[in-house]
């Protein structure tokens, strides 16, 4: 009689133990069965993730550049860029050199747009700063917004926003405008 | 030898002291700014104030003109302009800053400021070499003053 008893309640543990399995392993299918869904609704179609990506002009329009980057999220035709570097020519073939903490770069338009910590240099040390920055490779023009600081050897400027129009040799500065030049 | 390189030493940093000496620095403030590349040219425009060491000017819109050595060859301040020099200040609608002749001429109607007396004429010619000045009328307008005795 007690080994009856006691395999009946073998039996039955072992029944309760199979039943508390299949009910955790049930909660752990469908928690995973939920994650998968929710990466699903999260991909946007057309997304490429991108590492060091370069984009190079060697131009036979004379208008070489290169923009570089160290990632990059293609999305659709345009490019998400972050930790922006570049390289561009100006009208007398001079060399500028951009670097920004992310980047937007239209291909189609060639356009790139530039924001947080904007700068802007050449080889003579003119340094250009500032939080937004647009630049239309084509027609060689870059709208800067928010902060814009220019220095060069003599003088440093100031500025809420600036045009650079390197095409008609204009550069326009608006918006408390503060210079200092020096003068021998 | 090293006299001699001691001596070198001295007279290189009294020529970079005092080639540093003759730097000056001219501020400016405005609304807006247009700089074109060819001729250098840099156009204030707006409540335009600017200062160097002896001068103070107030105009709507002043012009900066370079030389070859991209150097301030000229300053034009056009439109209710003001300069404060010294214990002067000066009114008129134009005022032209030479600043390698280191002659100031303003033009248009002509207001000068000084220790309580007014002198008013067309065009006044300030040499800041000599620290002479020379006020002309016109056909039109007289050379007038008001001095407190």
């Amino acid at each position: 009689m007690n080994k009856y008893f006691t395999i009946i309640t073998i039996f039955i543990f072992f029944v309760l133990l199979c039943l508390v399995i299949f009910t955790f392993n049930k909660d752990d299918t469908s928690q995973l069965e939920a994650k998968i869904d929710s990466l699903n609704e999260n991909l946007t179609p057309g997304v490429i993730e991108i590492l060091n990506p370069t984009f190079v002009n060697k131009g036979l329009d004379e208008n070489p550049y290169e923009i570089a980057a160290k990632k990059g999220i293609q999305i659709n035709e345009d490019i998400e860029l972050y930790a922006v570097t570049g390289k561009f020519t100006d009208k007398d073939k001079k060399l500028i050199y951009i670097s920004a903490d992310k980047g937007y770069y239209s291909q189609n338009q060639q356009v790139i747009e530039l924001t947080g910590n904007v700068l802007m240099y050449d080889d003579l040390g003119n340094k250009t700063s500032t939080e937004k920055a647009t630049i239309d490779i084509e027609i060689k023009k870059t709208v800067l917004t928010n902060k814009v600081i220019s220095v060069t050897n003599t003088s440093e400027i100031q500025s809420d926003s600036s045009v650079v129009d390197d095409e008609n040799g204009l550069i326009t500065y608006t918006g408390n405008v503060k210079v200092k030049i020096k003068n021998k | 030898m090293k006299k001699i390189y001691l001596i070198i030493l001295i007279f290189f940093n009294s020529y970079v002291l005092s080639a540093e000496e003759n730097i000056s620095y001219l501020e400016i403030e405005s609304d807006e700014l247009i700089i074109t590349e060819n001729p250098l040219v840099s156009k204030f425009i707006g409540n335009v104030y600017a200062k160097n060491e002896e001068n103070q000017f107030w105009g709507d819109t002043i012009l900066i003109n370079y030389n070859n050595d991209k150097k301030i060859n000229l300053i034009t301040a056009v439109g209710n302009v003001i300069i404060e020099r010294e214990e002067e200040k000066v009114m008129g609608d134009k005022a032209i800053y030479n600043l390698k002749s280191e002659k100031m001429i303003i033009s248009g109607d002509v207001s000068v400021f000084r220790d309580g007396n007014i002198l008013n004429g067309n065009e006044l010619t300030i040499d800041l070499m000599t620290s002479i000045s020379i006020i002309n009328g016109s056909n039109k307008k007289q050379v007038s003053a008001k001095i407190i005795e």
